[in-house]
């Protein structure tokens, strides 16, 4: 082999690594266009749209179900155990100064943001920012950039790197195309001047918080923006009356920033529940569930993302993301994030602000029956967690199966008209898909893995599974045969393939889930009896949480 | 007279289609040439620029395909001070890309090789994984696999070199 024959496998094991060719024709047209003005031909549909953007903001919308992973993330059959992927939503914040953001496909003049607020942009590549005054910026999870006036700056690229669901790091490039930046680095100060290209990076604990804080405070804006458009109204009221002593009109007066009173409570975790604004959840399922089941039938029929339906999810998902930071104060037990989200006591409250909102509230003896089920599932979820059990996933199991159980009766306690608006026509075909659901709990875990039988699966779960736990090659060996020998029993497994919806979105076929976790709990189980484990390897085997789910089409 | 060769110009509405059509092809070019993925977006702009800025007569699919990549290599070479391959290479180096790439700009040998990636087993996956998708170096690679730098970097070209003969064997239909 030359070494012109190995470069070329050595840049194509790069691109499928994550370094894949770009969508340059955005910045080439608008190169073209700044060079001839007038000349600039009709931006067309970007050919990644359909493929990347559609689940990409569908996972958006699904910021708190999927635990704020990242703002865009391309679901496909994912056997990786780390992805890159891209970003493309983020929030613009303007610290001081004024900045005007400009699309990719957009000419001057964008969208200028004043010193103090914020908005949600798409960091395309070739978007760009254009500074007129000394103004300090800070898009996203990365760091705050100070820029200097006539300044102009353009998005380069911008992704985060997955692992196991959530993000590792996320990494931002902006080319200075006139004018200096500069910003506080962890080596000290850096300074890019036009020409030179600023790399910007974030670690994953910083990136989840920031972006939970972010929807945080762009909610807490728009209130505040809202509030203040109903006092200036009042004022013009006032105004133009000229009669100080007449009480304004009460539609006029701004609502309060008070969270909405929970329905169902526990001494334990009462104080940070309360503080949950339970109104805005309700009123955001109820908006988000018929979306979510409309989405995912356009995509049986059609084989195509809406990106309309994503983005109406993306706009209702900011009011789901807001209560997440405090959701997670809470500590409630369960398996990560969505353990939380899916407990009785947040589920059985956000089913009776939805209800509420749909005009349909709980009356005074389901009210009564759900609370008696959120305690007593409350105690056995408790129970779950301070059990002894020999894996991480076995744990998930249980919880999985008691929760599943306390929706069931949950949902027997409703009349058929709330059950309707809690559960739409096809929002229980796939787990996930519906918002009252432990789907939500283990989407974020699922490690799809592309195999069409037993032998397969065993073949690339054994790659996994050794690469993990540091197996030499005669003990991969035999791990594929124990995997076989366990997956290849089950038979929930087996025979139907993916559909679209699974593959393209990782909404699995209802059960699907249940039982790739059953086969995970038994293949654990079996390589845990039949290998001489070292005690690091038997911690890792004990830990493993994602759950490996066969596929195939 | 010379023979009269039909041809047409790029109308301005099709830019977007155009570059839609090569710029994969052109960007994997010129990564394969040895520019990282930065200097290949820069030089994937420059390329179209130049064929829309100059008053190019479309000939075609392949001749277009072969100009860009010509146009492409070409200022890649100008980025260097020294050229960064010998001119007595290119030849070959035409001959290993256009086996790769064929008609259809590398996706069919992207998906074998992706295949081939799935057949490997232990430390030759092992390390390909550490290298290209966590981006380890060869010596954290080394101390994961118990092995030395010079070690890892022998496994990793007979790796390649395995999926290189694998890919051709697929692209063969063999």
């Amino acid at each position: 082999m030359t070494d012109w024959d190995d470069r070329i496998i050595d840049s194509a094991l790069q691109e499928l690594g994550g370094q894949q060719p770009p969508d340059l024709s955005a910045r080439i047209l608008i190169a073209l266009g700044e060079e001839a003005p007038g000349q600039l031909p009709v931006l067309q549909s970007r050919p990644r749209t359909r493929t990347f953007a559609g689940p990409a903001m569908l996972a958006a919308a699904f910021l708190c179900l999927g635990m704020l992973t990242a703002y865009v993330v391309s679901y496909t059959f994912d056997d990786g155990p780390k992805v890159a992927v891209d970003a493309e939503r983020v929030a613009l914040h303007v610290v001081s100064g004024e900045v005007e953001f400009v699309p990719a496909n957009a000419q001057r003049p964008g969208e200028v943001i004043a010193a103090g607020n914020a908005a949600i942009v798409s960091a395309h590549r070739g978007a760009r920012m254009f500074v007129s005054t000394d103004s300090r910026l800070r898009l996203g999870v990365f760091p705050t950039l100070q820029v200097q006036p006539a300044t102009q700056l353009e998005v380069r690229a911008m992704g985060f790197s997955m692992k196991n669901g959530v993000v590792a790091a996320a990494s931002l490039t902006i080319g200075v195309v006139a004018g200096i930046v500069t910003w506080d680095a962890l080596s000290g100060p850096e300074v890019r001047a036009s020409g030179e290209v600023v790399h910007l990076n974030a670690e994953a604990h910083d990136a989840t918080d920031y972006a939970a804080e972010n929807a945080r405070l762009l909610a807490r804006v728009q209130s505040l923006e809202q509030r203040n458009a109903s006092l200036m109204t009042l004022r013009k009221g006032v105004a133009a009356q000229t009669v100080a002593e007449e009480p304004p009109p009460p539609e006029m007066v701004a609502e309060p920033e008070v969270a909405t009173a929970m329905m169902f409570g526990d001494p334990k975790y009462a104080d940070v529940l309360s503080q949950v604004n339970w109104a805005a959840m309700g009123k955001a399922t109820l908006e988000i569930q018929p979306l979510l089941t409309e989405l995912v039938r356009i995509l049986e029929e059609d084989g195509e993302i809406s990106t309309e339906i994503a983005v109406q999810l993306e706009v209702l998902n900011t009011h789901l993301v807001g209560e997440i930071p405090t959701l997670m104060k809470a500590g409630l037990p369960g398996t990560g994030p969505n353990g939380a989200y899916t407990h009785p006591l947040v589920v059985a409250n956000t089913l009776a602000s939805t209800l509420d909102a749909a005009g349909q509230p709980l009356d005074g003896a389901q009210s009564a029956a759900l609370a008696g089920l959120v305690r007593s599932f409350t105690a056995e979820l408790d129970g779950v967690a301070a059990g002894q059990y020999e894996f991480d996933s076995e744990v998930m199991m249980h919880e999985i199966e008691a929760k599943e159980r306390f929706y069931a009766e949950m949902s027997q306690r409703l009349t058929p008209e709330q059950f309707a608006s809690i559960y739409p026509e096809g929002s229980t075909d796939f787990d996930g898909l519906s918002l009252f659901g432990t789907g939500l709990m283990t989407r974020g875990l699922l490690r799809p893995i592309k195999a069409a039988n037993a032998a397969d699966f065993a073949r690339r779960a054994g790659n996994r599974m050794a690469d993990e736990l540091g197996f030499n090659d005669a003990e991969t060996v035999r791990l594929r045969a124990v995997l076989e020998s366990v997956a290849g029993a089950n038979t929930d497994l087996w025979g139907k393939p993916a559909s679209a919806v699974e593959s393209k979105l990782k909404f699995l076929r209802s059960g699907r889930t249940k039982a790739a976790l059953h086969n995970q709990v038994a293949m654990l189980r079996a390589v845990a009896r039949q290998f001489q484990l070292t005690p690091k390897q038997q911690m890792k085997l004990f830990s493993l949480q994602g759950v490996m789910v066969p596929l195939y089409n | 007279m010379g023979a009269v060769t039909k041809v047409r110009t790029i109308d301005p509405v099709d830019v977007s289609q155009l570059v839609h059509r090569h710029q994969a092809e052109v960007w994997r070019y010129v990564r394969f040439l040895g520019a990282n993925a930065e200097l290949a977006d820069d030089l994937v702009q420059e390329t179209f620029l130049q064929l829309l800025r100059a008053p190019y007569e479309d000939q075609g699919e392949a001749a277009r395909t072969a100009w860009l990549r010509t146009v492409a290599r070409n200022l890649y070479v100008k980025s260097f001070r020294r050229p960064p391959f010998a001119v007595a290479d290119l030849d070959h180096i035409e001959a290993v890309w256009s086996e790769y790439a064929q008609q259809d700009s590398g996706d069919e040998s992207l998906a074998a090789l992706r295949e081939c990636l799935e057949k490997l087993d232990g430390r030759a996956r092992q390390a390909l994984r550490l290298h290209y998708e966590d981006r380890r170096s060869r010596r954290e690679i080394g101390d994961r696999l118990d092995m030395g730098e010079q070690g890892v970097k022998s496994l990793l070209r007979r790796s390649r070199e395995l999926l290189r003969t694998c890919v051709e064997r697929a692209r063969r239909g063999v």
